[in-house]
Parts: structure tokens; C-alpha cells; sequence
């Protein structure tokens, strides 16, 4: 099966501070993606790229089989899209906002729309200006599922909102995934949440891509280890350091990537003494990648 | 789609059509009664001069009403930045033609509320054999006026701002620059021809100068 | 299935189709006005051939462009009334250079070159004058050429100088013919626009006359062009309809008792013609149209008499009506009814169908000038 999001080479310029360069990126079908980045990393502008909102500079972006933004119409009738601000017309009520948005799509499930609206208890008379901010986040997710995408778009689904109200968003999101099997991106840099649901991650920085990999190899791939007598360059290392900090003496600090439990026996070859292994948490990986894509290590360490 | 769209831009702009189309309704029997205040007997001539004022007014209620209605329509997109209407499965064109279309009935709302008023408004005054009432043809100058500006201001508005200071530049140049020019060289403009280039077909803006007259003879 | 694309074509081409057969600002629906008007324009169409015809016999005599285009002198003088010959134009400049003098001073004129040139101040510009080469142009008034001056002034320096030719002219003819109208011959040939007011004025008059004139009484168009003696105004023009609007208008002077003032009010508020009879006669009425309408009458002869009627009209003696029908080669009463013609064709007629194309033209054109899709942001 093709992926769901095919992206290569896409360049972007946003005055003279922003671009986006030579960004490759591919979402399996099927998959949970988790789009991670500190703000102002690009999230935003790549995702409004992928989806023919704005004009790209180069490159090509194929978003279930179609080429945007040339396609945009097309693709867009199978996408679920909630934006990272509210985007509603604010004088619309619920009911009003609902019946206009399903008349654009052919796929429109007007019981699942009602469903949704009584489960996430949205009055059908409030104008969409009023709602609070929780309201507002279910009644955009409410639109983007009830038109039964094929890929669901999600830009900061949750991002303040209160731990009740994103569990009810969240628990739709993946209830409605396990039933449907619909491929799901989402942007976000609350880096928990993306852990519990997702199976293949990329992390934005600067505009550029740092990494993208399967969820489980983020997880157990990154490790920190204790080295002892490290001399200060080494070749032909198994693993990719990210980080290396003197602790006390000659004890060092490292963060690595690809790490695998077989590499221990390379250190005592090379002289180093390897005194411990400690996992890390997703949110500390995320932060240590971020780390070593902003000021990288020497050729050679 | 397009009775969504429809009744979408209704919600918009419903406050703005009911308050213009009551204002114009009422503005011809208004005008008729206030004259009649100060003239129980009405001249020809005064009827006639006095509807062309009244064409005057109605022809700017036609430009305010055309701005109006494209910014109570377009004003909630703008607002957001037009994320939620990229982001609608439907081509631009597809998009603009339906909003277009949906402004042109928005439009000839105010249109059909002034000939209706127009027809009343008139209906009370006694008039001369020599004189008649125009008021369907003043209501369809006044759609297409008001749908001409809703059209320009919709061309104007998609302008990057590179272009905007062209036409800016131009109209400078035009306003400004040329007269100044004119008057140092001397140089013979045919301003009868230029006057009748803007004021007849197939000018732009013919329909403003046109006959704007309810009463006519 | 619905077809959006498709009602959307269907709706702009419905109101295309429908606008222009829109019977906005037709002509009138009284059909007895309509059928005069069916054949006034008929009539109108057959004076047209005939100057059509008369004017191509004349062109083949006109003397070439350029040596017209050369006279580099303003002119004006009613002699030139008459064929823009070669001699009338080198006469007329001769004398054009001391008329220039008398208006705008001694140095008013200057020889640069071979090529004369008025020195003119340029309104509200303070000290910036400027130098404009004058040259006439010729204007034709049915087969009577006319010499006007024209300059980078445009049109408002021409009428100016139109003005003042007529002024000439007028000085030149017979206090008859000057108390009649002034100027007492049109220099410049009417517009439509002009026309267009002129009917204004008649279909717009509170006058029982101008109605018969309009229902096609010949007479009564001779009188309110002023053909015909009228010592009584009121009598000649207006009937007792007319006598409100004539009160209000005119009713009331500034030292009147109070008295004039409550049958003033009583004849207006109940049109009674008793009470408007007691007042009517205190008022001094004026004519029901202005001066300037009887301007085009001369004009309608001018063009219906050919060659020399400007001579004829000028030069002739006796009454109005006399010295009318020998410039245009027809009784009087027929010019009248020609007149009257003219007039009713000449109502504004509303273009719709061309404004209504325009419009939606220039709507749909636009409409693709804003199809540029916006960015998000």
C-alpha cells in the first residue's frame, strides 16, 4: 500500500528569519503519527504545506495519492483537519457550523456527527463564538471525524485543554482510529500524549526534520550511559553519540542513539570502562535529540 | 453546497441587507412626502429634479451596499486567516463562483425592496401626463451597481501589496501628476471624449451615470 | 445530481438574458404619446437622410484640412457665417489678432516664428501663464459653416470665445431678433445632451400651452417659443391648473398682508379655482420655458434651410415666424412640428441593455481578477 504522506525536498521561505529546507517525510497508511517540535520549529507551516494551504517554494508533497497543492480538492474530501486555533465562523451556532461543513463532503455521517455532538455534550444552539476553549477543541474534532476520513490532520489537538476534556478528545480520536484504521497525523509538542497513542515519530527543529522513526526504536534506541576514561576522539563507533558531558573526574555522560546491549564489549576494547546503562523517558529522548541537532558532535566522537 | 453557502453568507450579512433595504424602501416615499411638505403641488420639473437627487443618494447607497455586504460575507474568512475555507475540500474557483453567486441574490434583495418602494413611494404622487415612474429600472441600476462594487472591492481586496501600490501609483499619477503636467505645457486634453469614454458603455462605471431618476420624463 | 457549476452558469447567463430585455426606462406606456413619438422618429429618420445627402454634396466643397488647420488666428466675427472658404479665413484672421488685443491686452499676441500665439493666464495658477497656438476650427450648423477658435484651453477657452462670437453676432443683428433670443444664432451645433435638456425643460413644464404644444397643437408651440405677441402671460400659457404651483412658487411677496397670505395657503392646500382666481392675477408669471430652447428652434432651421440660412435668417426682415421660415425653407408651423419631433425623440432614453452588459462584463471580469487563491496566514 502507498504511504499516506509522501513528502521530498520541500522548501519553504517565510520572510527572511523562517524556511523550510529539503524536508523529506513519509506517514505509512495506517499508522499513528506523531508530529514532534519545540514551537516555532515548523509544525504549523509543514502541515499547512502537506494540505495545499499555503504555496510551496519546492519539492513535492503526495498526500493520499494526490499531488498538492494541485489536488488539494481532492485530497481535502478525505482528510479530517483540525487546526491548531479555532477556525470556526464565530456567529455560526453548533448546529448551523455542523450542517455547513457537512455540505462539503460526499462521505458526511450525519448520525456520527450526532453521536459525537450529544457525547461531548455541545449545545446545538450555542454560536461556536461562545464556546470555551474545551467546547471548542470537540466540536473541531466532531467535524473532523464525522466526514469518515482516510487521514486525520490534527495540529495541536489538545493544546490547552483541560485533562478532562482531553481525554474525552483523545478517547474519540482513538476509538474512532481502532474502528475505521485510519491514518492519523498529529502535531505536537506535548510529548506524553504522543507516546501513549503513537507508533512512528518525527521531530521537527528549525524547520528541518532530525529525526523519523518507528515509536519503538525512539524509545528503546536511545540510551544514557556512564564511560569511564573515554578517550576524547574515537572512530568507529557502533552508535551515534548525541551528547557527551564530563561528570566528575574522568567519568563522562553520553546520550546515544542505536544503542544495542551486545555494544558494552566496544568500550572495553577501546580502553573505557562502561559503568552504567539508563533508559530515557520520551519526553528527555526528544529533549536530548533536540540537543545534539542544535550544536552537533565533532566528526569522529 | 450552495444553499449552505447561501445561507451561511445570509447569516453574515442579514442585519446589514434588512437595515439597507428597509432605508431604501422607505427613502423614495420619504423624499416624496418631505417635498410634499414644502410643495403641495407638485411641478414637472421639480419632481424630475428632485428624483435625480434622490438617484444621487441611492447611487451611493449602492456602493456602501456592495462594500457592506462583501465585508459582512467575507469578514468571518479574513478573521481566520481563510484556514477554515482552504481547508474545505472545493477548488478557489468553485468557491468564489458560489460566493459570488450566493452575493448576487444577497444583492438583489435591497434591489427589489427599493423598486417596491419606489412604486409606492410614487404611487401618491399626482403625476403629470409628461412624467412617469422608473422605479424597476432605478432597482436594476441600483443591483448592478452595488454587485459591480462587490465585484471590484473582491478583485481589489486579492491584490498583493506590490499591485495595490501600482494601482495606488496610477491613480496618483492620474489625480495628481497629470493636471500638474497639463497645466505647465498646455498640452489640448479632450476632456469631453475622456468624460464620455468613463460615463458610457462599456466604462465600468457607466451604470453610475446613467439616469438614476425614479420620476422621469 | 445538483450541479453547482451548472446552476451557477445558469444564473449568471439568466441575468444576463434578463437584463437586457429589461424594459427599464422604455419609452412611455401612453400609447397616444407613443404612436406621435413612432412617428416623430420616423420623420426624424427621413430629415436625416435628406442632411446625410446635403452634407455629402457640401464635404466635396470644403476646402482642404490642412489649410484650415494652418490659419493660426482666432476668429470670430459673424461674417464667417457661411462656407469656411480660404478668403473668409484669411479675412477672418486679419482682424482676429485686434479682437485678441482688445480682450486680453496688447501683448496678448505674439508672432513667434511665423506662428501667432495668444499669451493667456492660466486660471488660479496666480503668475503662470501660458502660451497657446490658436488656431479656428470649423463647426457646422446643418450646411452653415462655422469658424470657431479653438486652443489648449479645451472646450472651456472655446466656449469662451464661442461666447463672444455670439455676442457679436448678436450685437451685429436686429434688436428684433436680439430681444427674441441671444445669442440670436448657435455656434456650436447642439449635443445630444443638450437635446436631451431642452426636453427636459418642455416635458418638464407646469404649463397647460407647453402640453398642447406636446400633444402636437403648432400653435401653441409658436407661443411658448415666443412666435407669436403675448401681452397676457398668463392667458398665453398657463390655464387654472397650473395656477397652484404658480401661487406657491410666486404667491406671497415679502410686504403682503396677511390676508394675501390665507388665500395664498387656501388656494394651494384645496386648489380651488375660485380662491386661486383671486390671486392668480397679483403674480407676474414668467414664460414656461427658458430662452435657450428657443436657440434650438433656430437651430432645427439652420439645418432644415441648407446653405445660406444663417444669411437669411440673419439678413432677413420682418417677424421671428418670417425670417424662421425663409432660413429653413419651410412654413413655420411645419418647423414648429419638427421641433416639437426633435424634442420628444431627444428624452433621456436609458441605455439598460448597454449599462447592463457593461456591468456584468466588468463584474465577471473582476470576478476572474479575484480568483487568485489566498494564502492561509
Amino acid at each position: 500500500m502507498s504511504d499516506a504522506i509522501h513528502i521530498r525536498n520541500l522548501g519553504y521561505r517565510a520572510g527572511k528569519e523562517f524556511a523550510i529546507r529539503d524536508l523529506a517525510m513519509t506517514v505509512p497508511t495506517g499508522s499513528v503519527y506523531g508530529f514532534l517540535g519545540p514551537n516555532g520549529s515548523g509544525k504549523t507551516t509543514t502541515i499547512r504545506l502537506m494540505l495545499g494551504m499555503l504555496p510551496k517554494l519546492d519539492g513535492e508533497v503526495t498526500v493520499l495519492g494526490h499531488s498538492m497543492p494541485e489536488g488539494a480538492h481532492h485530497a481535502l474530501a478525505k482528510i479530517g483537519f483540525v487546526p491548531e486555533r479555532l477556525h470556526l465562523y464565530q456567529t455560526l451556532t453548533v448546529e448551523e457550523s455542523i450542517a455547513y461543513h457537512a455540505s462539503f463532503y460526499k462521505n458526511w455521517d450525519a448520525a456520527e456527527a450526532e453521536r459525537l455532538r450529544r457525547e461531548f455534550a455541545l449545545r446545538a444552539e450555542n454560536t461556536v463564538g461562545r464556546l470555551s476553549k474545551g467546547e471548542a477543541g470537540k466540536l473541531m474534532m466532531l467535524l473532523a471525524l464525522a466526514a469518515r476520513p482516510d487521514l486525520l490532520v490534527l495540529d495541536e489537538p489538545t493544546d490547552g485543554l483541560d485533562p478532562v476534556v482531553r481525554r474525552d478528545v483523545l478517547g474519540a480520536l482513538v476509538e474512532f482510529v481502532e474502528r475505521k484504521g485510519t491514518t492519523v497525523f498529529i502535531s505536537s509538542h506535548l510529548v506524553h500524549e504522543q507516546e501513549r497513542i503513537c507508533d512512528w515519530v518525527g521531530v521537527m527543529d528549525g524547520g528541518r526534520l532530525v529525526a523519523e522513526l518507528p515509536m519503538h526504536a525512539f524509545r528503546a534506541g536511545i540510551k544514557r550511559l556512564r564511560v569511564n576514561g573515554a578517550a576524547p576522539v574515537i572512530d568507529g563507533m557502533p552508535f551515534v553519540v548525541l551528547s557527551r558531558d564530563l561528570v566528575v573526574g574522568h567519568e563522562e555522560q553520553w546520550v546515544v542513539r542505536g544503542w544495542q546491549p551486545e555494544m558494552a564489549q566496544w568500550f572495553q576494547r577501546g580502553g573505557a570502562e562502561l559503568r552504567g546503562v539508563m533508559d530515557l523517558d520520551l519526553e528527555e529522548s526528544f529533549v536530548e535529540l533536540l540537543r545534539s541537532s542544535r550544536s552537533p558532535m565533532p566528526e569522529g566522537n | 453546497m450552495f444553499k449552505q453557502m447561501l445561507a451561511v453568507q445570509w447569516r453574515f450579512s442579514r442585519k446589514t441587507i434588512a437595515a439597507v433595504s428597509v432605508l431604501i424602501a422607505i427613502l423614495p416615499a420619504l423624499t416624496m412626502r418631505l417635498s410634499a411638505v414644502s410643495t403641495v403641488n407638485y411641478t414637472p420639473r421639480g419632481l424630475v429634479q428632485q428624483s435625480i437627487a434622490l438617484g444621487l443618494v441611492l447611487g451611493m447607497f449602492a456602493v456602501l451596499t456592495g462594500l457592506f455586504i462583501y465585508e459582512s460575507t467575507w469578514r468571518n474568512d479574513t478573521s481566520g486567516k481563510n484556514v477554515y475555507l482552504l481547508s474545505l475540500p472545493i477548488t478557489w474557483r468553485q468557491f468564489m463562483l458560489n460566493r459570488l453567486c450566493g452575493a448576487l441574490l444577497l444583492l438583489l434583495l435591497p434591489a427589489l425592496c427599493l423598486w417596491i418602494g419606489g412604486v409606492i413611494g410614487t404611487a401618491f404622487v399626482p403625476l403629470p401626463p409628461t412624467l412617469h415612474v422608473y422605479a424597476l429600472g432605478v432597482a436594476f441600476r441600483f443591483f448592478l451597481a452595488s454587485s459591480l462594487t462587490y465585484c471590484l472591492w473582491s478583485a481589489l481586496v486579492q491584490f498583493s501589496g506590490q499591485k495595490a501600490t501600482l494601482v495606488f501609483l496610477v491613480v496618483l499619477l492620474l489625480a495628481i501628476i497629470v493636471p500638474v503636467i497639463i497645466a505647465i505645457t498646455g498640452v489640448a486634453l479632450p476632456l469631453e471624449t475622456i468624460f464620455r469614454w468613463i460615463a458610457d458603455p462599456p466604462s465600468p462605471v457607466s451604470v453610475f451615470f446613467s439616469r438614476w431618476a425614479i420620476i422621469d420624463v | 445530481m445538483f450541479d453547482r457549476n451548472r446552476f451557477a452558469g445558469f444564473f449568471l447567463a439568466a441575468i444576463f438574458a434578463g437584463a437586457t430585455w429589461l424594459p427599464a426606462q422604455n419609452r412611455t406606456a401612453d400609447s397616444t404619446l407613443g404612436q406621435r413619438w413612432v412617428a416623430a422618429e420616423l420623420r426624424l429618420a427621413r430629415l436625416k437622410a435628406e442632411a446625410a445627402h446635403r452634407d455629402s454634396i457640401v464635404n466635396s466643397n470644403t476646402p482642404p484640412q490642412e489649410i484650415v488647420e494652418d490659419v493660426i488666428t482666432i476668429h470670430y466675427d459673424s461674417s464667417v457665417i457661411g462656407r469656411a472658404t480660404v478668403a473668409v479665413l484669411r479675412r477672418a484672421a486679419r482682424t482676429a489678432a485686434s479682437e485678441i488685443r482688445k480682450v486680453q491686452g496688447d501683448g496678448a499676441v505674439r508672432t513667434i516664428g511665423s506662428i501667432q500665439f495668444a499669451a493667456l493666464p492660466v486660471p488660479n495658477a496666480g503668475k503662470i501663464g501660458r502660451l497657446v497656438r490658436l488656431r479656428p476650427i470649423v463647426s457646422r450648423v446643418g450646411l452653415n459653416e462655422i469658424v470657431a477658435p479653438t486652443s489648449g484651453f479645451g472646450s472651456l477657452f472655446r466656449q469662451y470665445f464661442l461666447d463672444m462670437a455670439a455676442a457679436q453676432a448678436t450685437g451685429l443683428a436686429d434688436p428684433s431678433l436680439a430681444s427674441w433670443v441671444t445669442p440670436v444664432i448657435p455656434l456650436a451645433k447642439k449635443s445630444q445632451e443638450d437635446w436631451t435638456e431642452v426636453a427636459g425643460w418642455v416635458l418638464g413644464a407646469q404649463s397647460e400651452t407647453v402640453k398642447r404644444c406636446i400633444n402636437g397643437s403648432a400653435l401653441s408651440c409658436g407661443t411658448v417659443l415666443g412666435l407669436e405677441a403675448t401681452d397676457d402671460k398668463l392667458a398665453a400659457f398657463y390655464g387654472p391648473r397650473d395656477y397652484p404651483s404658480l401661487v406657491e412658487a410666486f404667491g406671497v411677496q415679502k410686504n403682503d398682508p396677511d390676508s394675501v397670505a390665507t388665500i395664498v395657503n387656501r388656494c394651494i392646500r384645496t386648489a380651488d379655482d375660485a380662491t386661486c382666481g383671486q390671486i392668480i392675477r397679483r403674480i407676474r408669471v414668467g414664460d414656461p420655458l427658458p430662452g435657450q430652447s428657443r436657440l434650438s428652434l433656430v437651430e432645427i432651421a439652420l439645418e432644415r434651410g441648407g446653405v445660406g440660412a444663417a444669411d437669411r435668417y440673419l439678413a432677413g426682415t420682418g417677424t421671428i415666424r418670417e425670417r424662421l421660415a425663409a432660413a429653413s425653407g419651410v412654413p413655420t408651423d411645419t418647423l414648429l412640428l419638427i421641433w416639437r419631433d426633435r424634442v420628444l425623440a431627444s428624452r433621456p432614453t436609458h441605455k439598460i441593455a448597454g449599462i447592463a452588459l457593461a456591468g456584468f462584463g466588468w463584474s465577471l471580469l473582476l470576478l476572474f481578477a479575484s480568483l487568485r487563491r489566498p494564502k492561509c496566514g
